[in-house]
């Protein structure tokens, strides 16, 4: 809040806003409180025991559920952020049902029927194939959501694992600090020294065919990943870790655990949930370049990546192939990215390196 | 002299937010000849800093709009000049200075180059020339070292040195009046001092008027020579100092005059802050803005905006009941405490 | 300063070492990474050739010692050999690397001037049609597929284009494969390589700009009677850059590695169509030496940035105060 006081420029909208909200904010906090323990107070005035923790706690859950409740309304004001949200949901179902209706509709997507493949390859989209078909007769459209499936599995399951190992080693770092935190902090430099993409095309090139499933994929690219999750986690750590109320509940006698979970956790969770709602998107770009590249995941599996690579060849004489499955990846990494933004924006908050 | 150097009149500035108008300046009236002081004192958010920078005219007109007044200086009227004009007379003929040394000034220039830029901008000088005043500027203001020091960073001064640099930097151009917007509320009590000892000697050397905006009315009884209250947005009193000192005429100067801990206070007196806030500008109180506020409101505060009232002299008050005999703080304190 | 830079460089010794670990276990000891296989190619190796070679190579040893071998053949230069050419690793890399280069040297300046120019303008436009349309823009280059942007744009420019005005305007889609190529080559694998860090770059000019637009020095420079223009150039710019600056270092080394998807897809004789070729023919010494090579480059590079952050800031450089 400090730095407010300072970027005192011109006094325009924004500054006035903030120096009036942090009035309105101090005195609703201290107003609500008194509201809510009002009978607490009254017993502190009288000599109560148990309220000074009871007071802490409200004071500090207030805030974290204001801050949540405040930003899903903020988030739902942004339209953008909302469209993306439903696409996602669009395309998340799409891919989850995929196998009840694609294969009734447009024929399986990942078997090659020969008869088809000569009579049906490369026809413009129409009714029966909206997309087209592709070299191997097969319906592009089909495909395309089936290759939804792999990228939706590999975005967030590596994107949670990432977000897990690097929340727990941020945490440790950052609460623990001292030789703990020098040594996770080394380890970071060393995994953030990789361009991620090389590393992933390196481990993934050596590894032999069988090994490249899509549970291979998702290890290799959640393991790459935790590094800046760390980072980021460990400095809203260090920084929630100053703030006022954690001494306060620190004096009181509440246990490290305790003031972990229940106190710092909430708060310096948000700008991790932003980068991950975003890294979703990274994960899957990573996922598609290196099925792309041929290393990643394996026919018949359907990828995106994949697709684009198979059109390359014709890409003279039918692009199809290679448009509709890199127009899927770039809505649904948009819807994430701009989603992620939306996030960031109804949370407030700022992330630096 | 009959024409002032700098008179304000009526000024009333408004921001036009999403969230409403706030008020921020309600019709601030004041005068100012060279040589004197004007003390502006209020609470945060009463309006001094935006009427200064109003004058200045730094503020972002989108959102911020002049809704009245005006504001003569050297008989022209400032809201109305051209943006050039405006900018030939910032910095050079009225500076200002602001409140945290730590960040008004550039960290990446060094002090002589930023001292040196008014000096090339407005008075054409040229470099050699404008480091060799910059050098004697900051002897002006009691910088040791001079030569040396004209070459460092503003990292490498501390916060009572930046404060004097900024203050030899407003005083490049030789400026009629200097505009210092509570330049001491982020340093040392030591240095505040040293500060206003500083202000003071530059005054008497070169004879520019001073306007000093502060919450601190030691500051003001030290300095100035007129003082303006102000509160939401509005004059609430205004006269000399001796005038408001001796004889405070509106309740909320007696607020802040008793919510100073005084030399002859013992351990057992109480010290009396101002019940409640102050209010927000967008949703002002109606009648006097005060009145929510006030221990010796009656009907009409809420009802009626007060007027003017002349007390004698130069000293006016905003009250409905100021000057009025028996309205006076011994007595009304006697009253309250009955 | 110096405190800084040293400490830099300390800091970078146990990356050095971490990385190169890393490298060598992933060459070594990984499932498919069978450092024997790879000495032979396609070849079935028999029990006989595996320990022959194991003796010839000293890969029976304790892994801490080869390890230290691996060590002492990088600073010599010895990246193994190709299996599919023959050719020693190093000459590959030497022939190869400057198309490499040159293509990123491109795309940075690309970056440079587009980046820049549209953060200013959408910082200083802020809110303005202006900004959301620039904002829209680098979401949806940061979200590109980068081969898929290079295949739309080989379509576009070299095929469809081509066709519509008869052959008369349009951009070279192959890599020559002469010396280095002319201008013309250069354009498309060059925006494709800069999308997306362009737009990264475009958005960290303008929030930094923005930032620095409400820092107090800047409202004390208009109280001086700076115009807007003096303020931009001069106060504004300056301080924004910085990090700005700093951060297109950091994109260059970045785009060195990146150049795999891009020199793919345009047929670009670098580095990174040589890490294609050799994952397509299992050529893995020439994928690990490549890898080895970009990534010293990268850790070389974000090392000099780091330091050349000092230089930049004189809060570093000329370090301390008085108090």
């Amino acid at each position: 809040m400090d730095n407010k006081k300072h970027n005192k420029s011109n006094m325009d909208e924004s500054e006035i806003k903030h120096e009036y909200r942090a009035q309105n904010e101090q005195s609703n906090i201290s107003r609500s409180i008194v509201k809510k323990n009002g009978a607490s107070v009254n017993r502190i005035a009288q000599g109560g025991s148990d309220s000074p923790r009871e007071l802490l706690d409200a004071s500090i859950d207030r805030k974290t559920r204001t801050l949540w409740g405040d930003a899903f309304r903020r988030l739902s004001k942004n339209k953008l952020a909302m469209i993306s949200l439903i696409w996602i949901i669009i395309v998340a179902v799409a891919a989850i049902t995929a196998k009840l209706w694609v294969p009734r509709l447009f024929g399986d997507p990942t078997i090659i029927n020969t008869q088809l493949a000569i009579t049906q390859r490369f026809s413009s989209p129409s009714f029966a194939h909206w997309f087209g078909t592709d070299d191997m007769g097969r319906d592009i459209f089909g495909r395309v959501i089936y290759g939804a499936r792999v990228s939706l599995t590999v975005g967030i399951f590596a994107t949670l694992i990432s977000l897990v190992i690097g929340v727990f080693l941020g945490a440790i770092s950052g609460f623990y600090g001292k030789a703990i935190d020098a040594v996770i902090m080394r380890v970071t430099d060393i995994f953030l020294a990789f361009p991620y993409i090389l590393f992933a095309i390196l481990v993934m090139s050596v590894l032999p065919s069988q090994y490249k499933g899509v549970t291979v994929v998702v290890a290799v690219i959640g393991l790459l990943g935790w590094s800046t999750f760390a980072r980021l986690f460990r400095s809203s750590v260090l920084s929630v870790k100053e703030n006022d109320y954690v001494a306060a509940g620190r004096a009181l006698g509440a246990s490290n655990a305790r003031l972990m979970f229940k106190h710092i956790l909430p708060n310096a969770i948000a700008p991790a949930v932003v980068y991950a709602t975003m890294g979703v998107g990274g994960a899957i770009l990573t996922e598609s370049a290196l099925s792309f590249l041929g290393i990643g995941i394996q026919p018949p599996t359907v990828s995106w990546g994949r697709m684009i690579d198979d059109g390359r060849m014709n890409l003279t004489d039918h692009p199809a192939i290679v448009l509709f499955p890199g127009l899927a990846i770039l809505l649904t990494v948009l819807a994430f990215t701009l989603l992620g933004d939306g996030v960031r924006d109804a949370l407030d908050v700022k992330m630096e390196e | 002299m009959s024409e002032k150097l700098l008179k304000v009149d009526d000024l009333k500035m408004y921001f036009h937010t999403r969230d409403g108008v706030v008020k921020a300046v309600n019709g601030v009236s004041y005068e100012l000849d060279g040589n004197q002081t004007l003390g502006i004192v209020g609470e945060s958010g009463s309006g001094k800093s935006v009427t200064a920078m109003t004058i200045m005219r730094l503020i972002s007109m989108p959102p911020g709009k002049v809704e009245g007044g005006t504001v003569t200086f050297k008989g022209q009227n400032l809201l109305e000049l051209p943006e050039e004009k405006m900018r030939d007379i910032r910095g050079n003929e009225i500076a200002m200075i602001f409140q945290d040394p730590m960040t008004s000034l550039n960290p990446v220039y060094r002090v002589g180059r930023q001292l040196s830029e008014p000096l090339r901008i407005h008075k054409g000088a040229g470099k050699k020339e404008a480091l060799e005043r910059s050098i004697e500027l900051l002897r002006l203001v009691g910088i040791p070292n001079p030569e040396q020091r004209v070459k460092d960073y503003p990292h490498q001064f501390s916060g009572g040195m930046r404060q004097r640099v900024m203050i030899a930097m407003a005083l490049a151009c030789d400026p009629d009046i200097l505009i210092a917007d509570e330049p001491t509320t982020a340093l040392d009590v030591t240095i505040q001092a040293q500060i206003i000892e500083l202000m003071q000697a530059v005054q008497k050397r070169t004879g520019s008027a001073i306007i000093m905006i502060t919450h601190d009315l030691g500051v003001v009884a030290d300095m100035a020579d007129n003082v303006l209250v102000m509160y939401a947005g509005h004059p609430v009193e205004y006269g000399t100092t001796e005038e408001v000192f001796h004889q405070p005429s509106h309740p909320y100067t007696w607020g802040l005059m008793g919510s100073l801990p005084r030399a002859d206070m013992t351990e057992k007196s109480s010290l009396k802050p101002i019940d409640g806030m102050p209010p927000s500008l967008i949703d002002l109180p109606s009648g006097c803005t005060f009145h929510p506020r006030c221990p010796y409101a009656q009907d009409i505060c809420k009802a009626k905006v007060p007027e003017t009232k002349s007390i004698g002299g130069l000293h006016t008050a905003s009250c409905h009941f100021a000057g009025d005999p028996g309205f006076s703080r011994e007595e009304m304190e006697k009253e309250l405490n009955r | 300063m110096l405190k800084y830079i040293i400490k830099r460089i300390l800091q970078f010794i146990p990356v050095f070492f971490g990385v190169t670990l890393i490298l060598f276990l992933v060459a070594n000891y990984m499932p498919g990474s069978d450092p024997v296989q790879m000495k032979v190619g396609e070849k079935h190796v028999t029990p006989e050739l595996r320990k022959q070679i194991e003796q010839d190579y000293g890969l029976n040893r304790p892994w801490y010692i080869q390890y230290g071998d691996y060590l002492a053949k990088l600073t010599k230069g010895d990246l193994g050999v190709s299996i599919s050419t023959g050719r020693k690793v190093s000459d590959i890399i030497l022939e190869k690397y400057p198309f490499t280069l040159n293509l990123a040297l491109v795309a940075i300046a690309i970056e440079i001037v587009i980046g820049i120019c549209a953060g200013v303008i959408s910082a200083l436009k802020q809110r303005t049609f202006l900004d959301v349309l620039v904002t829209l823009a680098t979401s949806i280059s940061v979200s590109l597929p980068v081969f898929w942007l290079g295949l739309l744009l080989q379509y576009f420019f070299g095929i469809f284009l081509k066709q519509q005005t008869g052959g008369a305007f349009y951009l070279p889609i192959s890599g020559a494969s002469g010396v280095l190529p002319s201008w013309e080559y250069y354009v498309l694998p060059g925006i494709t390589l800069a999308a997306v860090s362009t737009a990264y770059g475009a958005r960290i000019m303008r929030s930094q700009l923005i930032e620095v637009m409400g820092m107090d020095y800047i409202r004390t420079a208009k109280a001086k009677g700076l115009s807007g223009r003096q303020i931009l150039f001069h106060h504004e710019m300056k301080n924004a850059l910085i990090p700005v600056v700093t951060f297109i270092g950091l994109d260059f080394g970045a785009m060195l590695a990146g150049a795999v998807l891009t020199e793919t897809v345009f047929n670009w004789p670098g580095i990174g169509f040589t890490i294609y070729r050799a994952i397509m023919a299992r050529d893995f010494q020439v994928v690990i030496g490549c890898v080895t090579v970009i990534l010293f480059a990268v850790m070389i590079i974000n090392l000099l940035v780091d330091i050349s952050y000092a230089f930049l800031d004189p809060r570093i450089r000329f370090g301390g105060s008085e108090e």
